[in-house]
């Protein structure tokens, strides 16, 4: 039986720290949690982990609430504040022994999605538990009935094998029963074991740092610096909060799939509430649960309350668990934003939180400026499975893409940007090519498709692959395939994501709808697919903030001279007029003249 | 030689000093100059700190150069314009660079912008595998209608950049011919000669950056040898990012090579100063006026790296020394933020118009002024020689924020400079614990204006107890380039699993790359072969981060390998904490690195000391964690000879810098001029 020592807050306004070293301990917990980032991103397998940066460390008090974290993926925030805290409560923190380290996936237990493991290692000092070091990280395959996880499924038990909490190392010895039992469970058991591995090593770095800083401060001065950072964080947040009117800003939204049910679309609703210090998201009034994998749990839907939030907030405040304490995000159980089991949700987080989130900055933009259109919603998930003849053995590939950020009143959204739930990376075209049976025929900037504005959305990208190998199987997890997000202030709506399939016998590209029969453009698992197919991946532009016909003429001649913009387009998107490589100025102004009133005509 | 007796001289052309450091050979003094730098005409900021160091400058016989050149042009983007040539359907690369941003939740981040833009990037009909094998040959009608599009507009430098052209090169080398058929005269820059290394993102960027430096640093370079010449100097070389230097027309060639010219002096001096005076490790702190660099050299060798970014989504991924930057110098601006948190950096006030304390306007308090008000920088040693520093300033920023923060003066003023010393702490555990170094291990090398002043505070921090302040912490990346050594970097991607290892392979492409190491060094006119070093990096398959092992001498084989495959378990152990025995393992790139020494140069020594050190007069200082100015002895460093030895606390002055010597410190003055602080009790 041990305790976990924590101090008790008398009163919000007390912070006692030396403010000196209440700055310096918050710098050594955010370069603790870099350090044990690096340790992973140097030792772990799976390219979506290493090259992709899918996953987050976090240090907690002894509370189990959130003190510092590195940002790679804030979409996993939600997770890292639920999750932990119910696995820890479910093998009880009395159980817990110095070296022992805790493992889970459980999608129902506030875990975001499957293949996300969290792994969590108490800290101890003089037998009593100050603390914890937390990883949760994507691994590349569970199980289930996709290579490397992204498909569409009608419930959990298809996505993979959900771990409840259980020690995978107790007082520092692995637990062979229950890592045999897991690596049993993948098509890569070898990148699942070192990417473990990798995990126990950060958490082991995390663990010794936080040692290291109580011997240099002492027990007492830790524990009230933990105290108080929250504190800070939560004054600040709170002032930045107060800031914002009050009112109750609502918007509607769908997910246009979930990839199982013809014809219909899931209906989505939103409020973002700001009242006085307090922030509260409602996502109360969304459809019920879909039948498909394209719907959220709570882990997953109230990351992207806090994301939104922390996007529109001054980058100054630290965060930890003192900013939460102002926020909070209801979602009722039983919802599409928090599914009721045996519900699926791999593609709901991934391609839910995206949406989500620009529908809550949508409701920001009604009072604040600093709200950017929405960018085109994508990270192009398309997974490749089948038997690489190189080797004769089973590959599991992700791919991940960037999109074109919205337009916003300070400037054009980039292009090719990692969508705003997370920040990871694309892989390289010649590791991929050397490691799969893939061969990429082109990866390039996609020219203009829509999001024109007075600042225009940033261009997506389009990636061309040819596959090889046998038993090849396609599945795809990308939504605004048929319907985009629309612009602010007059711009122009983003334009939807891609992906289309040839084989050699194909006259043109074909949407897999028409040619595996699927339900959604997007979202499907196991199309099979031949040697020589071609996969074809367009993500969007985002989204237009302010008047394509008040865009400065000679940023519209700078993307026609980058081969981004046709002259048409030019012409009928923005009323500029281009003639032999210079803006025809009074043509210009008489042609924007004229659609402005045509356009108000139109409305009014 | 004419009998006369002849110099060798290092230099180092920062942003707002240059330094000159010369040895007459055979002499027993280091003859030491400093003078501001001139951009425009660098070759005047030398003749003038020649002058001042009193070295006539025909008698240089060899002449060793670090410059911020190439950096400054990058970073401002004045380069020249460029055009690349990349895999058609793949142009696009550096602009969509890996699709990440810096800050999470930074909503308003403006992408870095390419180089090169979009119109200049044009696609190549050409395609080579994985293996190496060509896929589409490459289609030169086409080539020379995208060359041509390029020389209409006028670009002044070409890049190449074609996916796997470090398996296969032949598409490259025949697209350079094509470029010279048709524009004879036109820079021209390889990837598989920049950087013949998997990873197109960033074997492209690096080129990229090499074409844009190669017009500017062709004519720069050139000029200053020319100029060089016309003096008399027997030779000019350039300091490479590696550390080693380079004739100054063959470093011209590569001059993304250039781009760590300016620290890497004083990282090189600071590991011979290490490895002379028998210190186990260094743990460099350079600290100027507006950033504080740090780096680790275990058993005093420079530590290196390939994962340097320009700026963020720029990378340049060619061996250089390894030092991790901060906003730390001292016109680092100290203030209040929204929480009444008090903040120390990253913004500086540069040296226009600089800290409070130089009285030409500086509003905000500043590191400088901290020290000011705590007495830490004395009258008596005016800044470089002649700027003297106002304290009534200096007060007065620092009590407005007293004022706000509701706390005396000095014990603002002391935070300040806590705050400073902890931001510096961590980037120095950054470059140690990150790379699974002990820092309690090291010796603490403090250079730079700033570095000695507050080298014992940091020793503290960081639980080190010993401290190395060289004679001249001022001029020390002008020593560094004074003693270097020429030295050229070599890669090759061979990419082998430990089951399809082919030995053989691997034997000649170290052949190849040794072969070339020898044409090269004979070039730069050494008769003798260079000492190599050969290492191979690799990692469990399914890694992604590789870890470098030395490859044992002789032929490489089967036993080699061995060798290096159990080599390589020890260090992931030692790193990570773990190993996996029965993983297969990655090999990735062979590397080579081939060093030479002109002429082996002895520092000159300093005369025994004639009795203990007096004091020149006392300073009243508010010493770290103290409250209270207290009166402290004050020493001119110039008084010292070989063997003094001093307590703590003391100040001690020099025409460069100001040292602090702590309470529980003692210095010890050894044959060199160095100081060796020994600070007792900070290692726990």
């Amino acid at each position: 039986m041990n305790k976990s020592i924590s101090l008790k807050q008398d009163t919000f306004d007390t912070v006692k720290t030396d403010p000196f070293v209440l700055e310096i301990i918050r710098n050594y917990l955010t370069t603790t949690c870099e350090e044990m980032g690096t340790t992973m991103m140097r030792t772990s397998f799976s390219p979506i982990f290493n090259e992709a940066r899918d996953f987050i460390v976090v240090l907690f008090d002894a509370d189990v609430e959130l003190l510092a974290q590195v940002d790679y993926v804030p979409a996993m925030l939600g997770s890292a504040r639920h999750g932990v805290k119910l696995a820890l409560h479910e093998v009880g923190i009395e159980n817990l022994e110095p070296g022992d380290v805790i493992i889970t996936n459980d999608p129902y237990r506030s875990n975001n999605h499957i293949p996300e493991h969290i792994l969590v290692k108490p800290i101890f000092k003089n037998d009593q538990i100050v603390g914890y070091a937390g990883s949760i990280a994507h691994m590349v395959d569970v199980g289930g009935t996709v290579p490397a996880a992204f498909g569409i499924h009608e419930n959990c038990f298809q996505e993979g094998m959900r771990i409840a909490p259980v020690k995978l190392f107790k007082r520092n010895e692995q637990q062979d029963d229950i890592l045999k039992l897991i690596l049993a469970n993948t098509r890569t058991p070898e990148f699942s074991y070192g990417d473990f591995m990798a995990m126990v090593g950060a958490l082991g770095r995390g663990e010794k740092r936080i040692h290291d800083l109580i011997d240099r401060y002492g027990l007492d001065t830790y524990l009230q610096a933990c105290l108080d950072m929250k504190t800070v964080s939560e004054r600040l947040m709170r002032k930045q909060i107060a800031e914002w009117p009050d009112g109750v800003y609502a918007v509607d939204d769908c997910f246009e799939s979930d990839g199982v049910t013809p014809n219909r679309n899931w209906q989505l609703k939103s409020k973002v509430v700001i009242r006085g210090e307090e922030v509260i998201i409602d996502l109360t009034g969304s459809d019920e649960p879909a039948n498909g994998s394209m719907a959220m749990n709570y882990g997953s839907s109230s990351s992207a309350g806090y994301e939104a939030v922390f996007q529109m907030a001054d980058r100054d405040i630290p965060i930890n668990e003192g900013c939460y304490r102002c926020i909070t995000v209801i979602s009722p159980y039983g919802s599409l934003t928090n599914v009721n089991y045996p519900h699926a949700t791999m593609a709901g987080n991934t391609e839910g939180q995206p949406v989500l989130i620009d529908m809550l900055l949508r409701g920001f933009a009604q009072f604040s400026e600093d709200a950017p259109a929405p960018d085109g919603n994508c990270c192009g998930l398309l997974a490749l499975g089948g038997i690489d003849e190189r080797t004769n053995l089973p590959f599991a590939f992700l791919n991940l893409e960037g999109t074109g950020w919205g337009g916003s009143k300070y400037a054009d959204g980039n292009s090719v940007q990692f969508s705003k739930l997370a920040n990871c990376s694309t892989q390289s075209i010649e590791v991929v090519e050397t490691r799969y049976p893939i061969t990429h025929v082109s990866f390039e900037i996609q020219p203009f498709r829509g999001g024109a504005g007075e600042h225009r959305g940033g261009f997506g990208s389009k990636r061309v692959m040819r596959v090889y190998g046998k038993e090849l199987v396609a599945s795809s997890s990308i939504s605004r395939c048929t319907m985009p997000a629309p612009g602010l202030n007059g711009g122009s709506s983003s334009s939807v994501n891609v992906i289309a399939f040839k084989s050699p016998s194909d006259a043109d590209w074909r949407l897999a709808t028409d040619k595996f029969g699927t339900v959604a453009p997007g979202l499907f698992s196991n199309a099979p697919l031949k040697p020589e197919d071609e996969v074809m991946i367009i993500t969007g532009n985002g989204a237009g903030y302010g008047s394509p016909f008040d865009r400065d003429a000679d940023a519209v001649l700078s993307d026609v001279a980058d081969e981004l913009l046709s002259v048409d387009q030019a012409k009928d998107e923005f009323g500029v007029v281009i003639e032999n490589g210079r803006v025809d100025v009074s043509a210009t102004a008489a042609l924007r003249k004229e659609m402005k009133s045509s356009l108000e005509g139109a409305v009014s | 030689m004419d009998g006369m007796t002849r110099a060798r001289a290092g230099a180092d052309a920062g942003g707002t000093f240059t330094d000159f450091v010369g040895l007459i050979g055979g002499s027993n003094e280091l003859k030491v100059g400093k003078t501001l730098s001139t951009p425009d005409d660098p070759a005047s900021a030398i003749e003038e700190a020649a002058r001042r160091a009193e070295l006539p400058i025909e008698s240089i016989e060899l002449l060793i150069y670090g410059t911020t050149v190439a950096t400054n042009a990058l970073v401002e983007r004045k380069g020249a314009k460029v055009g690349l040539l990349a895999t058609y359907g793949f142009r696009d690369l550096i602009a969509i660079q890996r699709v990440t941003r810096p800050d999470h939740f930074d909503l308003h981040w403006i992408k870095t912008p390419a180089l090169v833009p979009r119109r200049l990037r044009r696609g190549v009909k050409e395609r080579v595998l994985f293996d190496g094998a060509v896929e589409t040959p490459l289609d030169e009608a086409d080539l020379r209608n995208q060359i041509q599009f390029l020389l209409d507009e006028n670009v002044e430098a070409i890049s190449v950049a074609y996916l796997f052209s470090f398996m296969n090169s032949a598409h490259e080398e025949r697209t350079r011919e094509i470029i010279h058929e048709m524009a004879p005269n036109m820079q021209v820059s390889l990837s598989c000669e920049v950087l013949p290394k998997w990873g197109e993102f960033q074997r492209t960027s690096t080129t990229v950056i090499d074409a844009h430096l190669k017009p500017l640093l062709n004519k720069y370079l050139k000029a200053l040898d020319e100029r060089c010449h016309a003096h008399g100097i027997g030779s000019l070389q350039i300091m490479q990012s590696n550390g080693g230097a380079s004739a100054a027309l063959l470093a011209a060639e590569t001059p993304a090579r250039l781009v760590k010219s300016g620290p890497a002096g004083g990282v090189i001096a600071a590991a011979h100063l290490g490895k002379l005076t028998g210190q186990e490790h260094v743990l460099i702190a350079d600290m100027g006026g507006t950033s504080f660099e740090a780096g680790f050299m275990p058993n005093c060798d420079p530590c290196f790296t390939t994962r340097e970014e320009l700026e963020f989504g720029v990378p340049i991924s060619l061996n250089m020394i390894d030092v991790r930057s901060i906003g730390a110098g001292g016109g680092s601006i100290a203030r209040i933020d929204e929480a009444g948190i008090l903040k120390v950096g990253p913004q500086s006030a540069g040296s226009n118009p600089g800290p409070a304390c130089y009285g030409q306007g500086g509003a905000e308090a500043t590191i400088t002024d901290a020290n000011v008000v705590l007495g830490r920088m004395v009258e008596a040693f005016p800044l470089g020689g002649h700027l003297k520093l106002k304290k009534e300033l200096s007060e007065q920023v620092i009590d407005k924020l007293a004022e706000d923060l509701g706390m005396s003066r000095t014990r603002v003023a002391q935070g300040i400079v806590e705050i400073a010393v902890n931001n510096m702490a961590q980037a120095m555990r950054l470059v140690t614990i990150d790379r699974g170094h002990d820092p309690r291990t090291a010796t603490l090398v403090p250079y730079g204006g700033a570095g000695p002043l507050h080298a014992c505070q940091l020793a503290e921090a960081l639980q080190i107890s010993k401290v190395l302040v060289p004679r001249y912490p001022g001029a020390l990346s002008a020593l560094g380039a004074l003693i270097s050594e020429t030295r050229f970097d070599y890669r090759q991607t061979l990419r082998m699993l430990s089951s399809t290892l082919d030995v053989q392979r691997a034997d000649k492409v170290f052949s190849d790359l040794e072969r070339k190491a020898a044409e090269d060094f004979e070039k730069e006119g050494f008769a003798t072969a260079p000492l190599l070093e050969r290492t191979i990096e690799l990692r469990y398959f399914g890694q992604n981060f590789e870890l470098e092992v030395p490859v044992p001498p002789g032929t490489v084989d089967e036993k080699a390998f061995e060798q290096i495959v159990a080599d390589f378990h020890a260090e992931h152990d030692r790193l990570y904490g773990y190993t996996l025995p029965a993983q297969a393992i990655e090999f990735l790139n062979l590397n080579l690195a081939a060093r030479a020494t002109h002429s082996v140069i002895d520092l000159p020594k300093l005369a025994p000391a004639q009795g203990e050190a007096q004091p020149i007069g006392t300073a009243d200082v508010v010493l770290p964690g103290g409250d209270e100015p207290e009166q402290i002895p004050l020493y001119d460093r110039e008084t010292f000879g070989a063997g003094t030895v001093l307590k703590g606390p003391a100040i001690i002055g020099q025409m460069d810098t100001t040292t602090l010597l702590a309470r529980n410190a003692t210095a010890t003055v050894d044959e060199w001029g160095n100081m060796l602080i020994e600070l007792e009790g900070a290692t726990k």
